[in-house]
């Protein structure tokens, strides 16, 4: 296998809370946003990352980023160590990783014209940059996500949901990052633009051989885009494996239950399904349960499952389950 | 409401061109603040206040503190405002009769053109009565004092045109501290956040708990009455509310994914602070600074009512009030009158305009 491009070591982001109105000398609560997650991202490789809302997607991105401080592990990016990088490292460092964000609107400064939101990052790290260049890259990559050159002066709120976060993409790009992280990009947007910015996505991919992390909390997006897929919960990965197996063989419970709260559009194959639907709520990632963080909502839950924090286990190649009581289960694929 | 004008024009240009230029928030904003009628009177109505303290000078026959001692002490009866009632009120009915006709004429002409007509034919009585009643003292009672004399014999309305000017000026310079050093201020404490932010914001709220009026009495007392010493008085306290209504409002906008984006792209913390935080704060500013201008003026009147404010020979529309206050027993209801006056409708206007720019400025309006 070459060398990965982004390699995650046991990450854990740890954030400090404060209870409202507590003494200064009370302890903070400790949200365990992300713990002990490790994963690599090949070069030209699409990697997803899958769970309910609140398991820490977000904050893995933004760990890569490092727009949140990482409390202890390792993020390493071809091969040197972020945390070591001195301040001028890193921000050189910056413009290889850049992130499309979930709400396209928000995203954008409202003050700023198009083409400033888009040159911004270019002029950060080529300040010397000739205007007239700084001009004629923007349009450039405009043409390229396919937004009309000449709105260039134009502001956010002038657009609508897709164009927005094809502005997003644009300044992503413009200055050829190797990794891109997209978080739930097409979440907030119809049905029929999401597939429209997912091609897009795929398309720029393959054309520029940008690695990418794809966030999106239900699998019928990422499997489409996706090599590889990691499933997350509560800050944990449950399972980690090739696109392939994840959605069609799933072992972990979890993810079985990710699969089944997918409804299926043909109602025969809908009644004909074995459900084993998840039950309850997300616990509170300020107390996350002893053992397997799944328990307290797995439908095959015992005794045991409380004691330790189940290891990852490997059940096919490059295919690894966080559950020891693991079984394959097919899933009925439409056409 | 020529500027509407000139804005639908545009809008019917850029449409033809297949608008390229993008219309910002701030047009937006502009456009709302245009359809605010109060707003734009208050607008007009401050922007004759500002004429009249600049270019007023101009159209008066004495200096501001030129004492002519035969009227000294005679004001009550040889100091009377040079009115002449009856030639102003015809010369106006003139003016609307004659403006009224043009009017009918224009419906006919340009229906669309008759609202902002409307408007600009207040404007002009108003301004054709001042006029006019300049005028009509020149030629009908040539005292030349068109506001009376005060009690030391110095002609009111060369003193009227100054004390607004230095009114004016106190009030933008309190509202300039507060925008320059209150905003900043507020930006890097809220942006920065953590220690930074409760240090910055505990020396806030303890400057804020000392009775600055006091201070400031004190300070004038034992350094002297100067214009200096008011400008640092003021610009001291005014920063302070807006250092703390930046910063709750650099809170919101600091967890915006914009500022994130920045961020993670690497710029600089100032440069956010300039380029994305600023520029977001500036709405609340300006609607802030032009609530602050009236605030920092009645302050200052306050303290030339102590009679600590202004020295002598200048003054301010506070002082002028204060020594119109002083004289109402002798029958010179004048002195009071004009300053009065003035302070009441630019004080009106702030607020009209203050009011106009929240609604316009407002994004819950979108
Ligand atoms: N800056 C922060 N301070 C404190 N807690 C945070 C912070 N950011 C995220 N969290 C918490 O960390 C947990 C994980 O949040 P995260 O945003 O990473 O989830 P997510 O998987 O991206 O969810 P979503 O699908 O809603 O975006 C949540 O419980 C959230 O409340
Ligand atoms: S370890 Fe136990 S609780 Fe966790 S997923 Fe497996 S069976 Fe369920
Ligand atoms: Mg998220």
């Amino acid at each position: 296998m070459t060398e990965p491009i982004l390699s995650i070591r046991d990450l854990s982001v740890i954030f400090d809370i404060r209870p409202r109105g507590a003494w200064p000398w009370t302890p903070s609560l400790r949200l365990h946003a992300v713990s002990g997650l490790s994963v690599d991202v090949a070069p030209g490789e699409i990697l997803g990352l899958v769970g309910e809302s609140g398991s820490g997607k977000s904050t893995l991105a933004r760990a890569v980023v490092g727009t949140v401080p990482v409390t202890s592990g390792e993020i390493r990016f071809e091969g040197s160590d972020l945390a070591a990088m001195s301040p001028q490292d890193r921000r050189r460092h910056r413009r290889n990783v850049q992130m499309v964000f979930q709400d396209p609107l928000a995203a954008l400064n409202p003050r700023m014209t198009v083409g400033d939101i888009i040159a911004e990052p270019l002029i950060t790290h080529d300040p010397a940059t000739p205007r007239a260049e700084v001009k004629a890259r923007v349009r450039e990559i405009m043409d390229r996500v396919g937004l009309l050159p000449n709105l260039i002066n134009r502001y956010p709120h002038e657009f609508s949901g897709g164009q927005c976060q094809r502005i997003g993409i644009a300044r992503a790009l413009i200055l050829r990052p190797k990794l891109l992280i997209c978080d739930e990009p097409v979440s907030a947007l119809d049905v029929s633009v999401q597939a429209q910015v997912v091609n897009l996505l795929r398309e720029l991919q393959s054309d520029f051989g940008l690695s990418m992390i794809f966030i999106a909390h239900d699998l019928s997006v990422v499997k489409h885009i996706s090599d590889r897929i990691v499933v997350m919960y509560l800050g944990r990965p449950m399972e980690v494996g090739p696109a392939e197996a994840i959605t069609r063989t799933p072992h972990h419970p979890y993810t079985q239950g990710l699969i089944a709260s997918v409804p299926i559009p043909d109602p025969r194959l809908e009644r004909a399904r074995d459900r084993p639907l998840m039950e309850g709520e997300l616990p509170s990632p300020l107390a996350p349960p002893s053992g397997c963080v799944f328990r307290t909502r797995c439908p095959k839950a015992r005794p045991d499952c409380a004691r330790a924090v189940p290891p990852m286990e490997v059940v096919a190649d490059r295919h690894r389950v966080a559950c020891p009581y693991h079984e394959a289960q097919k899933v009925l694929q439409q056409a | 409401m020529r500027l509407r004008q000139a804005d639908a024009r545009m809008l019917e240009q850029a449409g033809a061109t297949g608008r390229i230029r993008g219309r910002s928030l701030w047009a937006d904003a502009r456009t709302r603040f245009l359809r605010n009628k109060a707003a734009v009177a208050g607008l007009v109505v401050l922007v004759l206040v500002a004429l009249f303290a600049s270019f007023g000078q101009a159209l008066a026959r004495f200096e501001p503190d030129h004492i002519d001692f035969t009227l000294m002490g005679a004001n009550a009866f040889r100091g009377v405002p040079s009115i002449n009632a009856p030639a102003i009120a015809l010369a106006v009915l003139a003016f609307v009769v004659i403006a009224r006709w043009w009017g009918l004429e224009l419906a006919k002409a340009a229906p669309r053109m008759v609202a902002p007509f409307r408007t600009a034919l207040a404007v002009g009585a108003v301004v054709a009565g001042v006029i006019l009643w300049i005028m009509g003292g020149v030629l009908v009672n040539d005292s030349g004092h068109y506001f009376g004399v005060d009690a030391d014999g110095r002609d009111l309305f060369a003193r009227t045109v100054m004390g607004t000017r230095i009114s004016l000026l106190v009030g933008v310079v309190g509202a300039l501290v507060a925008v320059v050093v209150g905003t900043l201020y507020g930006a890097t404490a809220g942006y920065i956040g953590g220690r930074t932010d409760s240090i910055m914001m505990r020396t806030v709220d303890v400057l804020m708990s000392i009775p600055f009026m006091f201070v400031l009495i004190l300070m004038l007392v034992i350094f002297g009455r100067s214009m200096l010493m008011l400008f640092i008085g003021i610009g001291m306290i005014s920063w302070l509310d807006m250092a703390r209504i930046a910063r709750g409002q650099t809170l919101t906008i600091k967890n915006k994914e914009f500022v994130e984006a920045a961020v993670a792209t690497g710029v600089r913390s100032f440069t956010i602070i300039l380029r994305h935080v600023v520029p977001n704060l500036a709405g609340i500013v300006i609607v802030y600074a032009t609530l602050l201008v009236p605030q920092m003026i009645i302050f200052e009147s306050f303290i030339s009512y102590l009679g600590l404010g202004i020295q002598e020979p200048a003054t301010s529309l506070g002082a002028l009030i204060n020594g119109g206050a002083e004289q109402m027993n002798n029958g010179t209801l004048w002195m009071l009158f004009f300053p009065l006056f003035f302070f009441v409708i630019t004080l009106f206007a702030f607020f009209f305009v203050g009011d106009g720019l929240r609604d316009a400025l407002d994004p819950k309006d979108r």
